[in-house]
């Protein structure tokens, strides 16, 4: 048992659990607790809060960075295809050009249906 | 020159035809102002014709392309027809209920094109990466689709849900993968056969990883409670697409995955079986108290996903028609029924409370008959596919040694339970009716082509199943 490799494994993961444990629990049983309001304030980078925490989101922001992401994602796969453009020849070309097709549907449908007007 | 593997288009045909539907379908729906859901709808089902006859010429024949990574084979094809028969059915079932698609018939019908699509590429995936591919195609797309009933608080808690729940499970699969991958330096599952016959703890750690993430697509008990909610939640096109479409996709990468890598009588399997018993128990007890007909279909979903198990114990290549069988004779049950309940209701509203169904064979007696027909197929009475499937099953997991007994003993009993639940419902339809009846949808035309292509299905399976072994597939590369 001792000579197999995973025993080191083993080890380590019960090493992770006890220092993680023991930073989670010691603290509560050692820390005498004096609250005061500023203390239990959330963070807000030193300045004293300056709205509720929980409030409405307009989902609008949630909209943008969705399509954000989607687009940004997928132009980022266009740079290994134009680094090794002659390389993969025209079979690559072809290949991008589908992608291009597909991807433009995409856009054409969220532009159409409204996705990039802020109302 | 790069070396690009070779790429077989007629293989990739019927998905290229699938997904050209689907961006066609978004495309129409831009440049028509009125946007016609009955086009759009009809588009899809047009789709789903072209990509059949696409797939005709590969049936019979094993071929594989994209290096191995994609297999054509008689058991991907029999996935491939049944699945792009369920997207048929689905569209006709849509094309009643005004509210359930979110106002957006365009987008609807791309979802659920692309999620066929995903289906099919996990029919085909012979290896780790492209049954990711698959499961993530279909799952991302059914997310949106459990919340098309938008104005719907419940069919917004089922997205939520599924959305939370299905990432969870698509990490312990992809986990899995990673871990099998680190076992067998290879992810083509078929040299994943070498690391499960040396039975490595990484390899066993791995596949029970992967099998959390399976067992959660396939609600397998005790990855099963998300089931009730998103079934109850969703709009009634998309639970039953989600019952029948989902459930043979994902039997499909299961089967192919034990077929390829295991031996039948592998201890790494064991799991797998209790997986099994534990659906068929949770299944059917769990449905007895269920006063919701979507929540009780649920159940029965997750108990007849027990059921399917059964095929992949025993001896010889058998099993995989007998799965194949099952999951065609579950469609048409499942469907059916669903294209019964969505006649009830009107003005978009579903009706599905048990109650309800009072006395609708004195009212309705051909909707009550066809229901009758379908619950009592779910139940396995004789001269039903239902029947036939689990006798099929039974013989198959009688060949399987202790487990597969222990197996067949639980279908029994679970399927004498799943008498009462299912008479249940028929009872209620026999009663005299009392107090509120719940209204009738207007022009039901589709779900009656729905009713009809569930009932042939039914009644052929299960007074001629030689039918069905006329085209018997098999896996080509994986006989045991």
């Amino acid at each position: 048992m001792l000579q197999s490799p995973w025993t080191l494994v083993a080890v380590y993961f019960l090493v992770a659990l006890a220092i993680a444990s023991a930073m989670a629990i010691v603290p509560g049983i050692f820390t005498r607790k004096r609250p005061t309001k500023s203390k239990s304030d959330p963070y807000e980078c030193g300045v004293p809060p300056t709205s509720a925490l929980i409030g409405r989101f307009p989902v609008r922001f949630y909209l943008v960075a969705m399509l954000f992401v989607v687009f940004d994602v997928e132009a980022a796969s266009f740079f290994p295809w134009a680094v090794k453009l002659r390389a993969l020849g025209g079979f690559g070309f072809v290949e991008m050009l589908t992608f291009i097709v597909v991807l433009g549907v995409g856009y054409a449908y969220v532009w159409k249906k409204g996705g990039f007007s802020w109302r | 020159m790069m070396q690009l593997p070779a790429i077989d288009y007629a293989v990739l045909a019927p998905l290229i035809i699938l997904v050209a539907t689907g961006l066609l379908v978004l495309l129409v729906d831009l440049v028509s102002r009125q946007a016609a859901r009955n086009v759009l709808y009809g588009l899809g089902v047009a789709g789903c014709a072209a990509s059949f006859a696409a797939s005709l010429p590969l049936s019979g024949r094993t071929v594989t392309t994209l290096s191995g990574a994609f297999a054509a084979d008689r058991f991907s094809w029999g996935f491939d027809a049944l699945l792009l028969l369920t997207l048929a059915v689905t569209f006709l079932l849509s094309s009643l209920k005004r509210a359930e698609d979110g106002g957006s018939p365009g987008s609807y019908a791309a979802l659920l094109i692309f999620c066929t699509v995903g289906g099919m590429i996990m029919a085909g995936a012979a290896n780790l990466i492209g049954i990711f591919l698959g499961v993530e195609l279909l799952s991302l797309a059914l997310y949106i689709l459990a919340g098309t009933g938008y104005p719907r608080q419940a069919s917004q808690e089922a997205a939520l849900k599924y959305v939370l729940l299905g990432s969870l499970a698509s990490g312990f699969l992809i986990f899995g993968s990673a871990l099998l991958y680190g076992a067998a330096g290879s992810i083509a599952l078929a040299d994943l056969a070498t690391a499960a016959a040396s039975g490595a703890p990484l390899f066993v750690a791995g596949f029970g990883l992967w099998l959390v993430g399976i067992a959660f697509k396939l609600a397998l008990s005790p990855f099963h409670t998300w089931t009730p909610d998103v079934y109850e939640g969703s709009p009634l096109a998309v639970t039953a697409f989600m019952a029948v479409a989902v459930k043979a996709a994902t039997f499909s990468v299961l089967a192919r995955f034990i077929y390829t890598v295991f031996q039948h009588d592998s201890a790494a399997l064991i799991p797998v079986w209790a997986l099994a018993i534990l659906s068929m128990l949770v299944g059917n007890f769990g449905a007895v108290r269920q006063g919701n007909l979507k929540r009780l279909l649920a159940f029965s979903s997750i108990a007849q996903a027990g059921y399917i198990v059964l095929a992949l114990s025993g001896v010889g290549s058998k099993g995989l028609s007998t799965m194949l069988f099952y999951l065609i004779a579950y469609g048409f049950m499942n469907l059916g029924a669903f294209a019964t309940i969505s006649l009830l209701g009107d003005g978009g509203e579903e009706y599905v409370d048990i109650e309800g169904y009072r006395g609708l064979f004195f009212r309705r007696p051909w909707v009550a008959t066809w229901m009758t027909i379908f619950f009592a197929s779910l139940a396995g009475i004789p001269a039903t596919a239902g029947f036939i499937g689990k006798l099929l099953l039974l013989e198959q997991a009688l060949g399987g040694g202790p487990w597969g007994i222990a197996m067949a003993a639980t279908l029994i009993l679970g399927t004498l339970v799943s008498f009462y639940v299912y008479f249940k419902v028929i009872y209620q339809m026999f009663l005299p009716a009392q107090g509120q009846a719940p209204q009738f949808a207007g022009n039901a035309a589709a779900s009656w082509v729905a009713i009809a292509v569930g009932a042939t299905g039914v009644m052929l399976l299960g007074i001629v199943p030689q039918a069905f072994y006329l085209a018997q597939p098999y896996l080509a590369a994986a006989s045991r």
